[in-house]
């Protein structure tokens, strides 16, 4: 009896329909978490790093150090 | 965070040298899209010349596009904003060299073996072994340098762009060595080790994600850091785009097969790719609206700016292919799409529109910056954003015309219930003035590409002889995470934060999430029997036969024809009988093809003689009067490789194929002796002499047997699973049957 004969019993084609509800209920975990209002104050400042990137530099036009 | 502050330097070198090649690679990559579509136009401009010819270009086309323009764009991208974000400088200036030295190597080796016929044929997948190894390695360089640099970040949070980057990276890997594992049969030859229905199911779940996570997510990264830094305003919402990020490696994984809707896939499959595919449509538009909503406020900027302009009319492409994608994953719908040009339209109003748009906004806000001196022209950007606008409204609309045209007269019938157009070359003469619209189109997107190179050459003129490297400070991160984080705990929806600041944490999960996902369609895919009942009548190929197959996908003609009759009315008049999961068990790859530029080939064998294949590959226009495909006059002079044939065979035996070992040992001798058999048949047709042990008599022994076993009885056949002794000597093929 191969591993195809064994795994055919299983009936799992329910596989595929329980990934769907699975990831379905991850996804709306992360909805809830998203919207919370306590997280407010933390995305509202990452929605400026893009923005930060440069600030307060350069100082010099020169090479200084590397890290 | 620390109170020591430490000074550091980005390395920009590392992406000038990737915004330039980006601009070299774009134009070679157009340029040969151009003469494909010149091709399909004018075939005399194949020139008779084998590494010329459509089917080996098609593939070289979208390679160079995908993986050397886009994917210099993606790692130009990353490597200048990454290193912004994370406030450090890329970790190994030697590994970001090798990335950079070594995936131009893998381009140039693209570029040479596909003209040569190299080609696994598995389409965005065409590289043959070794090239994938060196892709897997280069790909691991870019991933260490990446979470290299990500360790050594001083900022705690990563921005969402960055997500972006994260999952592309792991996704890519995922795909591409599971998309590609063979068993090798030479030295740039191998067979996939999935064959036909299973070979199709993985070949799709990968060419759908590497739009997925190759051509979207580093893209969508890059438009949540360089639209706000030329808009000169945060993104809109933060939390769009997170929910724009979780959506897409969620659910995108799992779309891939409402590509084969209709074909031999076990329908779940296909029910499973449709219903996630419909579910992207509005989160993407989530991620487009977010885009566009970044301009509020900024709108008069994009009057006169056009870095937004080029970003603007992406994002609204994005939106505009994220709502057809999902449209035409809906099996109605792609009823008619499916292997028509709707799907070639769709891909460029994707490709060029998004990713063609995106890659010049940012090449144009790039180049002030990287080389230190003023853009050399505004007004040569604006006009190459017009040229490039108008060149991509000329081909969609035409190309998605085309599609309409070809799908519609596919499956017309007149009122007595015949086919209306029953000649396959009837639907393809009709699209040819679609197809002089998309080569002007082409050549005004291209000519938008050669302002842009012209641009970039001038601006890099004007730099300084010396660049000035900028000395960055801020202070180093504490390795222990915030107190007030940690204490929040899951009870408080913390753990999100956390994850954003824990790379290694957040990667597993995005892993997780990408293997999980794949694993629910995959292994109820390969471990379920009745997903590909077996055909008894069906036999593995002969030795010339899979000969033939491979000068097949050598010379590409998948490109334009399908293998997969679709139990649709129109398609079983035209071909014949629907396709069966078990016709395809020793297909390794599977030919089913995407469009349908000739006509489907399922059941092809013994429809002409001999001869009819002979005259058609020497010239094509002899037995098809306006037929646009290329003549293959080099297939009756180069020799078979019977060593090659030896290999192969045994190759398939390692992949389970039940052949028995005299058949591997004498596989050479077998082939000599059919390829004898059919030449002798093509003289007695009045055929010329001499064709027995070229590769045209292997291709035409491949042909005459394609779709046939399931005319046979299981007795005559000798059964797939008893190793067919019967298997060496197919009747020769002296008439047409029918």
């Amino acid at each position: 009896m191969s591993l195809t004969d064994v795994m055919s019993g299983f009936g799992l084609q329910l596989f595929a329909e329980l990934g769907l509800v699975l990831f379905g209920g991850a996804f709306l975990a992360i909805v809830v978490t998203t919207f919370l209002r306590r997280n407010r104050e933390h995305f509202e400042r990452a929605r400026f790093l893009p923005l930060e990137d440069e600030a307060g530099a350069p100082l010099t036009g020169e090479r200084a150090s590397h890290e | 965070m620390s109170d020591r502050v430490e000074r550091f330097v980005y390395d920009d070198r590392i992406v000038r040298m990737f915004l330039l090649v980006t601009v070299l690679w774009g134009l070679v990559g157009m340029a040969v899209g151009v003469v494909i579509a010149l091709q399909l136009v004018l075939p005399v401009l194949n020139f008779q010349t084998s590494w010329l010819s459509f089917g080996r270009l098609r593939p070289l086309h979208t390679n160079a596009v995908i993986f050397a323009f886009a994917g210099n764009a993606i790692f130009a991208g990353v490597y200048y904003s990454s290193q912004r974000l994370l406030k450090a400088r890329m970790w190994s200036d030697a590994l970001s060299r090798l990335h950079f030295w070594g995936w131009q190597a893998i381009i140039v080796a693209a570029a040479v073996t596909l003209p040569l016929g190299y080609s696994q044929s598995k389409e965005y997948a065409e590289l043959e072994w070794p090239i994938d190894v060196a892709i897997a390695v280069i790909w691991v360089v870019f991933a260490a340098n990446f979470f290299g640099t990500l360790a050594r970040r001083r900022e705690r949070h990563l921005y969402v762009a960055l997500w972006f980057y994260i999952a592309t990276l792991v996704a890519i890997a995922v795909l591409h060595i599971f998309n590609n594992l063979v068993v090798v049969a030479g030295p740039l030859k191998s067979y996939s080790i999935y064959a036909g229905v299973q070979d199709a199911f993985m070949q799709w779940w990968y060419g759908h994600n590497a739009v997925a996570f190759f051509l979207t997510t580093p893209f969508l990264g890059m438009m949540y850091y360089f639209l706000p830094k030329a808009a000169e305003r945060p993104v809109y919402s933060y939390r769009l785009s997170i929910l724009h990020f979780w959506t897409l490696i969620f659910i995108y994984i799992w779309a891939g097969p409402h590509h084969l809707h209709y074909t031999a896939l076990p329908a779940w499959a296909s029910t499973l790719g449709m219903l996630f595919s419909v579910m992207l449509w509005m989160p993407s538009w989530g991620g487009m609206i977010n885009g566009l909503l970044t301009l509020r406020g900024a709108w008069s900027k994009v009057t006169d700016d056009p870095v937004l302009k080029f970003f603007v009319v992406a994002v609204t492409f994005y939106g505009m292919s994220t709502f057809e994608g999902p449209l035409m994953s809906i099996k109605s719908v792609n009823a008619l799409s499916h292997y028509t040009d709707w799907t070639i339209a769709h891909v460029h109003a994707g490709a060029l529109g998004w990713v063609g748009f995106m890659v010049f906004g940012m090449i144009y806000w790039l180049l002030p910056r990287l080389f230190q001196t003023e853009l050399w022209s505004k007004k040569l950007a604006e006009l190459h954003f017009w040229i490039g606008t108008i060149g991509i409204l000329l081909y969609i609309v035409a190309i998605y015309a085309a599609g309409l045209t070809q799908g519609l007269m596919f499956r017309a019938f007149d009122e007595s219930g015949r086919l209306a157009y029953p000649d396959f070359i009837e639907t393809t003469v009709r699209l040819i003035p679609m197809y002089w619209a998309r080569v002007l189109g082409g050549a005004l997107y291209i000519a938008g590409m050669v302002l842009c190179a012209w641009n970039v050459v001038m601006t890099w003129r004007r730099a300084p002889a010396a660049y000035a490297e900028p000395v960055h400070e801020a202070p180093a991160l504490d390795p222990a995470y915030p107190a007030e984080v940690l204490a929040a705990g899951f009870e408080r929806a913390a753990w999100h934060r956390r994850w954003e600041g824990m790379p290694l944490t957040f990667s597993i999960w995005v892993v997780v999430a990408v293997v999980s996902a794949s694993l629910f369609e995959i292994i109820p895919m390969f471990l379920i029997r009745s997903n590909v009942p077996t055909i008894a009548a069906v036999m593995p190929y002969t030795p010339l036969e899979l000969a033939g197959r491979d000068v097949y996908l050598s010379e590409g003609c998948n490109n334009c024809h399908s293998q997969m009759v679709r139990p649709i009315r129109s398609e079983t008049v035209r071909y014949g009988e629907y396709s069966k999961p078990g016709e395809f068990v020793y297909d390794h790859p599977f030919l089913w093809g995407s469009r349908r530029i000739g006509p489907d080939l399922q059941r092809v064998g013994g429809k002409y003689p001999h001869l009819w294949h002979v005259r058609h590959m020497e010239d094509p226009r002899s037995t098809t009067p306006q037929s646009i495909m290329p003549p293959y006059p080099w297939l009756a002079k180069r020799p078979l490789d019977f060593a090659a044939i030896e290999r192969g065979v045994a190759a398939q035996v390692t992949l389970g194929v039940p052949y028995t070992p005299p058949q591997v040992t004498g596989a050479a001798e077998l082939a000599r002796e059919q390829g004898r058999q059919i030449a002798q048949a093509i003289i007695a047709q009045g055929g010329p002499q001499g064709l027995e042990e070229t590769r045209l008599v292997a291709l035409i022994a491949y042909l005459q047997r394609l779709g046939t076993d399931i005319k046979k009885s299981p007795a005559t056949a000798g059964g797939a699973g008893r190793r067919a002794e019967a298997l060496p000597q197919p009747p020769p093929h002296t008439e047409p049957r029918r």
